[in-house]
Parts: C-alpha cells; structure tokens; sequence
C-alpha cells in the first residue's frame, strides 16, 4: 500500500483540543479546529482542505496559512514534512478590476 | 496485492463519489480508487456550480429536472455539510436578435418538456436583475434553477461516503478491467488487483481508454475552461446567469465573491481549447457587456478545468453488455455538475442491477 492509501486507516472521532480556537486562515476566517475536524473526517491533502474550508483562498492566497496547515494535516496523520504533499503556490497576482483586464494596462502600481 | 470488494468504483468526482455514497449507504463493500492525490480534482471541483434544467437537450432534461426537485432540495442534510445551494432562477441573456431567437428556442423546447420557463423582455429581466446593462435585450427565465458549491458537493459526498465505510483508495492508476465467469471480476492497477462483482466506470475522458480493450469506442474529446473568482462584494442578486452567445456565465457565491466561466463569445466566437491566461480578458468583457458595473470589481484569481465532451454532446450513462457488471457514467461535456447527484443517485441503481427511476436508453453507450 503507498502513502496515500495508508490514510484510508480510520482515524477515530476527532477528539477537541484547547488550540482549537486559534485562527489558522486570517482572510477566511478558518480555526485550527476546523480543520483538524475536517482532516479527521477525511481531508488529507493541502489541496482538498483548501477547496474545502477555503484555507488560502483569500487576498494572501495562502502565504501565510499554506505551512500551518501542512502542520496540522501532518500532526494528525502522523507524517514527517516531507510526506504531506506541497500545495501548489499559486502565482501572486494582484487582485485586479475587470476594466483593467479588459484594457490589458496592467502594469503595476495602480492605485488599490 | 490481490483485495477483496464487492464493487470498484473507478474515479472519484461527483459521480464516483456520490454513487459511493448511495451504495455504502446500501450496506455494500465499495472501493474508489483515484489516479490523482486528492479526491474529485476533475470538473467536480472545477467549475461554476450551475444547477440548470433550461437549455438541456430533450433527453438530458428529466435527468435535470429529478435532480433538482428529488435530491438537491435534500442534500446539505443528507451529507451534513452546507451545498450552498441556491435555488433563486436561471436567466440567459440576449443582446442581439440572433440572441433572441437563440433564447426562443430554448424556452420552446423546455415548455414541451412541462419545464416552467418563460421569455421576457430587456425590462422584464431587469425588473429581476436590476445590474443588467440596457443593452440586455431579452432573456429566457427559469426561475427553479439555481447554483450550488461544487467545492462542498463534491467532498461532502466524498467525506459522507467515506464515513459510511467505502474506501478511497488514491495514486492508483487503473489499467484494465479483467472478466471471469462471464462477467467482470478483477480491475488492475500497477500494483494491485480488485477482485470484484460491479464495477463503474466514472472518470471522465480517461473512462474511454477503458473500454477499448472491449472494442468500444466512444466519441470524446476534451477541451480546457476558465473560470475566475472576484473579490468578496456586499449581495448583488441570486440568480445564475447565461448568456445565449455563450460569452461569460456566473453567479454570486455565498461567501460574496462572484465565480465566472468562459472564455468563448468575442475573440474566438466558440470555446477554445486552451487557457486564455490568468486574466481571462474575454470573459471580463463578456461579463461587462452585461453587468456594467463589474468594471470596477476585482478578479483575484483564476483556474482552469478540462471538461469531457462527447460527440453529440450527451452523457454516457450506461451497463456495457459485453461485460455484465461492468457500468459507465462519463462525457458530461461541462453541464455535468447541476445532475451530478441525480446521477449518482440512478447509476447506484444501475450498477447493482436494480431498475433506475427514469428510463436512461437515451444514454445508451452503443448510440453512436
């Protein structure tokens, strides 16, 4: 069996810790616990818990919640780092108006 | 290693997935085995979470219209989690008489069908949609449809299935399906072989390389899409929205920000098959055309998803019969996601050799 079917084990109920409040996404608003519940529930990749709870899908576009929460997923799953997979990082483009899209002037330095 | 199951399922999207769902519930031994590292990675969770009956092909339609009066109404409780679905109506937009005509037929064929659609004029649609631009023509109105989170429908049926105790097996590229018997009874992957009674196929475009070790060639292709998310902004209107030239379609998401698909319409005149780029420029320009005041609203980021379409357009819902056991569900050609659950819910029926509660011979895989 690889990695990932390894985490078909059934990894119990999750049981609540006194962490669980800390805010792990600042732009989604998404707690420690939430996601532990999730990941107990069956989200086991970056990918999944992000499509899933929104981590990273804010303005920051995961910068800083992406290594949280590949700590979280590890801590439950039992995995050293380098066995919970990278989360793609997404190109750091800037949120843009569509009028700028459509006139192709994006060059930087607008004012927003 | 050689592992016992009562049923394969191969491909993990809102089919797969689902059908887990309704068949773990049933009490049988399911396993979904899924070439990708994270479950429903495919059109499930790719694109724009329309829940549509109008503009259906006649066949397509029942389908449509079961899953949104029997499943949807019901599924946020089914599968505890929150589907977002929103069931505020449907208006396809026209800007030209060609538009028109386009939004005429569609309201034509859906009332013979006893769908409850109906044309309006630019103003009628804007008493609806105030945001859309005087230039809106006219529009066709299904007011019971709407949109939903695919994000959540797709995980949540992944996470319910699982909690019943069907088993996603991930990184498992399946290579062939093996008869016994008479009937299909093993499915290989590089490593392993499932010795199994059912099986179904449900893994989009890759479901055709499957059956041609049967000698069956289904007619697909597939083709990539954008779709971009704006920024968070304060409740616009709830409708989905289409558009007859096929030049942007979207809605507002519950979070706030709008999710718009496209990419066809002003500089190709049809879909393309590739990425237009991270801005999506045409799809903004379709999406202003209609809705002037998203000039000054932000996209914040995009994404593609490759969709499976088939030669006239239709799924292929479907026991093969050359291989008893053997069920295939594939070649949704993008509007797969709004009868998904209806599907799921049929094909569950259809595998283990129940009758389905609609007649699905249109689906037939030996149409072509």
């Amino acid at each position: 069996m690889n990695l990932m079917n390894e985490r078909n084990k059934d990894l119990g109920l999750y049981v609540p810790c006194e962490d669980d409040q800390e805010v792990i996404c600042l732009c989604e608003g998404v707690t420690k616990g939430e996601i532990r519940e999730k990941v107990n529930q069956g989200l086991m990749t970056m990918k999944e818990v992000r499509k899933f709870l929104r981590t990273g899908m804010g303005p920051c576009q995961g910068k800083r919640c992406r290594p949280k929460v590949k700590v979280i997923i590890e801590e439950i799953l039992g995995k050293p780092a380098a066995d919970v997979e990278d989360e793609l990082i997404r190109p750091s483009i800037k949120a843009e108006k569509m009028s700028n899209i459509i006139q192709a002037k994006v060059v930087g330095n607008l004012d927003h | 290693l050689i592992i016992k199951t009562d049923i394969v399922i191969i491909g993990s999207g809102i089919v797969g997935s689902g059908a887990a769902y309704h068949l773990a519930r049933k009490g049988y031994d399911v396993t979904v085995i899924e070439k990708n590292t994270s479950i429903g990675d495919g059109g499930s969770t790719r694109n724009g979470g329309g829940v549509r009956q109008s503009g259906r092909k006649n066949e397509e339609l029942p389908i449509a219209q079961y899953a949104v009066e029997a499943i949807w109404p019901d599924l946020s409780r089914r599968l505890g989690v929150d589907t977002e679905y929103c069931k505020k109506g449907n208006l396809r937009l026209g800007k030209t008489e060609k538009d028109l005509e386009i939004l005429s037929d569609i309201v034509k064929r859906g009332k013979n069908q006893g769908l409850g659609i109906s044309m309006l004029t630019g103003n009628q649609a804007r008493e609806i949609n105030p945001h859309l631009s005087k230039d809106v023509l006219g529009a066709s109105w299904c007011p019971t449809d709407g949109h939903a989170n695919p994000l959540k429908v797709t995980l949540g049926y992944y996470m319910k299935a699982k909690s019943l105790g069907a088993k996603f097996i991930r990184d498992e590229e399946v290579i062939s399906i093996g008869m016994a018997g008479g009937s299909v009874k093993h499915v290989h992957t590089k490593g392993n072989d499932y010795v199994c009674n059912k099986v179904l196929i449900s893994a989009g475009y890759d479901s055709m390389k499957l059956l041609e070790d049967y000698d069956i060639h289904l007619p697909m292709t597939k083709i990539v899409l954008d779709v971009l998310v704006t920024e968070k902004v304060a409740p616009m209107f709830p409708q989905m929205l289409g558009t007859a030239a096929a030049d942007f379609y979207g809605h507002q998401a519950k979070n706030g920000s709008f999710i718009f698909g496209g990419t066809a319409g002003i500089s190709s005149g049809s879909f393309k098959t590739m990425t237009a780029g991270i801005d999506m420029t045409d799809t903004c320009k379709g999406v202003v055309g209609y809705l002037p005041e998203f000039e000054d609203i932000k996209v914040v980021r995009t994404w593609t998803g490759e969709i499976d379409v088939m030669g006239d357009h239709m799924p292929v819902i479907s026991p093969i019969d050359r291989v008893p056991g053997l069920t295939v569900a594939c070649g949704f050609t993008g509007h797969g996601f709004g009868i998904g659950p209806a599907v799921a819910d049929l094909v569950s029926s259809m595998v283990v050799g129940m009758p389905t509660s609609l007649d699905l011979k249109a689906f037939r895989y030996d149409r072509f």
